[in-house]
């Protein structure tokens, strides 16, 4: 038992330490990628890069390699297995597919008929303008001209695709698409992160720690309810004239509104604990700190799932509305350049990597919670489809009916 | 025992009750006077915020105001002042931006009702307007009268407006959310789409109102976007308060004979208030924020553009003071309508413990 | 070790919704010898509860006091453990964490701490299950980790308020079975209230009766154990199934008329 737990710190001890330590080696190895150190900044290539993430992640293969091993064979069989999957959910749940094929088709067509506008790009764009004009064109997004800059380090993007907004529209590529993708996503996946990690650690701290005493409860209800309903998009422009427009500034925006909102749900959470949990602990001895650590906290979990989601969609909001109004980087800002030349088909892009993103999000955060929670009994209302019981009403009430005349 | 003695327990019985209820009263101000400390911190030269946020009340000497009475708390600069001296005229936006006022239009400017109605919708009459459409020239900003600079009505339409989405997608999200509790198709129809829409950040969906209808309906920005937020909340609440309901007691129903429809009446439409009630809480509450914002990105007239406006003029020395105190507003104005929400709900479902607890 | 529990001119006063105040205790004073097993009897709402809960500190008695030996009664500890009507296993924790609850809090040492989780495991019949999820299994087995838990803290005094009240007949007399073992094993006082006579006939050794939070009679219940179905049809039993009743009897024309 306490040997592989040792192990297991070992090995994240280890995994931590060969971040660096990987690092270190492909700088040692100059012919894997250029890197220069001048004046405090190290300037580093995307070889570099690719090559650190590459050695980075050989550790866990080498050190899990059973369970790496299984992982991959996992997602091979996956991938196989997808069409048959795919095949199976058409059969169960058709409407689900025809409902999509409906919508999307619908969309075509309204792209045809709907009316062009005075604008350069139509108000409706069909999918051949959305693939081939709209999302060719983002390749114009990467222009990672003076490469990316953190204190001292630089990286260099130069080499990996041309820059259209510079060499012109000739010098777009399919390439170039993917990398402003995903330069974009990841500046604004890197301020949600910060936001909501920020946000979440505070707000649950926070939010367990405060009905521990009755007076702070009682003290914090008022203020924390009128800051809960502070609607906090219209509270960007001021953010940013009082915060400024970096990291810091979202972290500290997002992580306040995430912070807010956990606060007042667990506390709830906390209040909704049964009493006969707390007073059996209380009469098996237990004291007060113990009792809280002990029966409230877990007790709160359960509660806390759809404010962890709430939390996720609220960051994600902020994140994307912080920078549609006024950063230069980040999928808000795509968002905002397409409003610009109201480009309606570089829109729809935006929205359905939101989309995909935040789906994305929701899953972890899920995951996440149902680890936390593994105590927990399975869901009992929630499994129960109502829609078959109001369907055996119908038949029950139709029954009824010819009975009766 | 005695008499007297039962008496002299009931008598503390009912001394620690009263001294509870105190206490929480006394509790709550402690909250609300902190708040307001932490404010005026907030505000103070020595902190890194000085410029960016405004005291809540004027500068209180600590003499000649409490001389002056309370009133003069609210009279020198200060959030809560800014805000009372443009509410109804204001002097920074009839000289700053003539623009910000809501129609010039001839026929409306001596006319309150339709000065609202079209401030309501939206449009504006300019100069350029005129030239477009033939119409009379717009009137020159002198002949103004008062009412129509002020930030009042600029407030009234967007609360207006949100209202008005807020009302109709509630509509739409429980017609669909409980017609799928009848018919099951309902759902598996819109069950994928309102979770795809769901999902995403509700806010990428902005962009799209602005494009489509910022220019020639632009009451649509808010009203539409608002309307389709509103829809999707509901939708999944009217869903979950429906699968919360037990099977037990629908079965129960059916046993006693119901009907689809008299189940639905009596049973489902009753029994999934709370929960509803409890969803519309918090959509409303998403909605201010969603709505001014929309109005942020681009429709001329409304709460959300005195925003924008004050967010260009930035460097102002009223600026901070005003984007606080419209901020404020709204929050304002959310706990209100949030807290007359709970008067009617605790009324709707004084049956139900979950509806008793709503109100903390 | 064992210490004689009394309750002193308790008074509770609790508020009723409407604001009225209502005597969920009135001047209740009774003494239990260390090792009696008490049965609390009455109707529900007339204090049964109340008093169990003032004995294990929850509930402060609006005047009176009670007290365990020499020491007043102040608040909740693990010299009276409580096992509660409702579902009180903690979901989050594995049965042998659960047993083991109290003992941590206690500071016991491991070794300890392991032998005597393992002991009252066993003594309930769970051991098998002890490293279940409390949601893998029924509800008459949650009720035997609750009462290992309850008896792994080693107190003096069980309070046990209705704990077999929602298990069905069967489940329930095995229980009977498994507390009155684990009863004369530890020589406990045990608390136990229930409003069904047979229960009290089969467990105690006096039967405590509460109407409208008034001590209405206090009857010894000196019938051979075990108490098969013989004993439970003899006539001393029948006498004092009689005398329940009647007091029962009595308290609901009283309650009718409030």
């Amino acid at each position: 038992m306490s040997l592989t737990r040792l192990l297991r710190i070992l090995f994240w001890v280890g995994w931590a330490a060969w971040i660096f330590g990987s690092g270190l080696v492909v700088l040692a190895f100059s012919s894997l990628g250029d890197w220069q150190f001048e004046e405090g900044t190290l300037h580093l290539t995307w070889q570099f890069i690719s090559f650190w993430v590459v050695l980075w992640w050989a550790y866990t293969f080498v050190f899990r390699y059973r369970r790496s091993a299984a992982a991959v064979i996992r997602i091979g069989k996956g991938i196989v297995r997808l069409p048959e999957r795919i095949l199976n959910a058409v059969k169960n749940n058709p409407l689900f597919f025809i409902t999509w094929a409906v919508l999307l088709v619908g969309w075509q067509i309204v792209s045809y008929i709907a009316p062009k506008g005075t604008l350069e790009h139509p108000l409706v764009p069909g999918f051949d303008y959305i693939i081939y004009n709209a999302l060719y064109r983002l390749s114009g997004n990467w222009d990672l001209f003076g490469g990316f800059s953190l204190p001292g380090l630089t990286l260099q993007f130069g080499e990996l695709a041309p820059f259209p907004a510079i060499e012109g529209a000739e010098s777009r590529t399919w390439t170039a698409v993917f990398l402003a993708l995903g330069f974009h996503s990841f500046m604004t996946l890197s301020r949600l992160v910060a936001g909501l990690g920020v946000g979440l650690i505070a707000g649950l701290a926070t939010g367990l720690a405060l009905p521990y005493w009755s007076a702070l409860r009682q003290i914090s209800w008022a203020p924390f309810n009128f800051l809960r309903m502070i609607p906090l998009l219209a509270a960007i422009p001021w953010m940013q004239f009082a915060l400024g427009v970096d990291l810091r500034a979202t972290t500290l925006f997002i992580g306040f509104g995430v912070w807010v909102m956990l606060v007042v749900a667990t506390m709830n959470a906390v209040a909704n604990v049964p009493d006969r949990y707390i007073e059996s602990a209380r009469t098996l001895g237990a004291s007060r700190l113990r009792t809280y650590f002990k029966v409230v906290v877990p007790g709160a979990m359960p509660e806390l799932r759809t404010a962890l989601l709430l939390a996720g969609g609220l960051g994600w909001s902020l994140t994307i509305a912080a920078e549609f109004l006024g950063f230069p980087t980040g999928l808000g800002f795509m968002a905002a350049a397409a409003v610009q030349e109201t480009n309606t088909a570089r829109l729809v892009i935006v929205a359905i990597v939101v989309a995909f993103y935040s789906l994305l999000t929701f899953y972890g955060l899920n995951q996440m919670f149902n680890r936390m929670v593994s105590w927990m009994p399975q869901r009992v209302s929630g499994t129960t489809d109502i829609s078959k019981v109001a369907g055996a009403a119908g038949a029950a009430g139709r029954a009824g009916d010819q009975l009766h005349e | 025992m005695t008499s007297t003695d039962v008496l002299d327990v009931r008598a503390k019985a009912q001394r620690e009750k009263r001294r509870r209820r105190i206490a929480s009263i006394v509790y709550i101000a402690i909250g609300i006077t902190l708040f307001f400390v932490a404010w005026v911190l907030l505000s103070l030269e020595a902190s890194p915020w000085h410029y960016d946020i405004p005291p809540p009340f004027g500068a209180v000497g600590p003499f000649q105001d409490i001389l002056q009475g309370v009133w003069g708390l609210f009279r020198e600069e200060g959030a809560i002042a800014h805000f009372w001296s443009n509410l109804g005229t204001s002097q920074d936006m009839r000289i700053k931006f003539v623009h910000a006022c809501p129609d010039l239009h001839p026929a409306n400017v001596n006319n309150p009702f339709r000065q609202v109605a079209s401030s309501l919708m939206g449009w504006k009459y300019t100069s350029d307007t005129a030239a477009l459409t033939g119409g009379p020239l717009p009137v020159p900003i002198g002949q103004l009268p008062d009412y129509c600079y002020g930030y009042g009505i600029h407030l009234i339409v967007t609360i207006i407006r949100i209202l008005l989405g807020a009302a109709f997608g509630t509509i739409a999200g429980l017609a669909i959310g409980l017609s799928s509790l009848v018919f099951p198709k309902v759902a598996q129809v819109f069950t994928p789409i309102a979770s795809f829409f769901g999902t995403a950040p509700i806010f990428i969906a902005a962009p799209f109102f602005v494009i489509w209808f910022g220019v020639e309906v632009p009451i649509m920005t808010t009203i539409g976007l608002v309307t389709f937020y509103t829809t999707l909340l509901m939708y999944f609440f009217s869903r979950r308060a429906a699968e919360n309901i037990p099977v037990g007691i629908v079965e129960s129903a059916l046993t006693l004979g119901g009907t689809p429809r008299s189940i639905f009446r009596w049973v489902y439409l009753p029994g999934t208030v709370p929960e509803i009630a409890g969803g519309f809480r918090i959509a409303l509450a998403g909605a201010w924020g969603l709505g001014v914002l929309v109005e942020v990105l681009g429709i001329q007239v409304g709460g959300g553009h005195l925003i924008d406006i004050w967010r260009f003029l930035i460097g102002q020395l009223q600026a901070p003071s005003a984007l606080v105190a419209l901020i404020t507003f709204y929050g304002v104005l959310a706990v209100v309508v949030d807290a007359l929400l709970l008067v009617v709900i605790r009324y709707l479902t004084r049956w139900s413990e979950a509806g008793r607890r709503l109100g903390l | 070790m064992s210490r004689v529990v009394s309750f002193e001119g308790l008074w509770c006063v609790f508020e009723h919704r409407s604001g009225q105040l209502v005597n969920a205790l009135h001047d209740v004073s009774f003494e239990v010898q260390p090792g009696e097993f008490v049965c609390v009897v009455g109707r529900s709402g007339h204090g049964k509860t109340t008093l169990l809960r003032v004995l294990a500190g929850l509930q402060p008695p609006t005047a009176g006091q009670t007290r365990l030996g020499d020491t007043v009664v102040e608040g909740p500890g693990a010299d009276r453990a409580m096992v509660f009507q409702q579902d009180t296993v903690f979901p989050w924790l594995h049965v042998r964490d659960n047993v083991e609850f109290g003992l941590r809090a206690l500071k016991v040492d491991d070794e300890e701490r392991k032998s005597t989780t393992a002991h009252w495991l066993d003594a309930v019949g769970l051991t098998d299950f002890a490293d279940s999820w409390p949601r893998e299994l029924s509800g008459g087995m949650r009720k035997r980790v609750a009462l290992a838990a309850a008896m792994a803290v080693g107190s003096d005094v069980i309070l046990m308020d209705e704990p077999f009240g929602s298990l069905d007949y069967f489940t329930r007399r095995n229980l009977h079975d498994v507390l009155l073992d684990l009863w004369e094993e530890t020589q406990k006082t045990i608390f136990f209230v229930t409003h069904d006579i047979e229960e009290a006939l089969i467990l105690a050794d006096r039967v405590i009766l509460l109407a409208e939070g008034k001590l209405v009679d206090d009857i010894p219940v000196d019938l051979p154990r075990p108490r098969d179905e013989d004993v439970r049809a003899s006539a001393g039993a029948v006498d004092i199934t009689k005398t329940i009743l009647a007091h029962l009897g009595i308290t609901e024309e009283e309650a009718t008329q409030v």
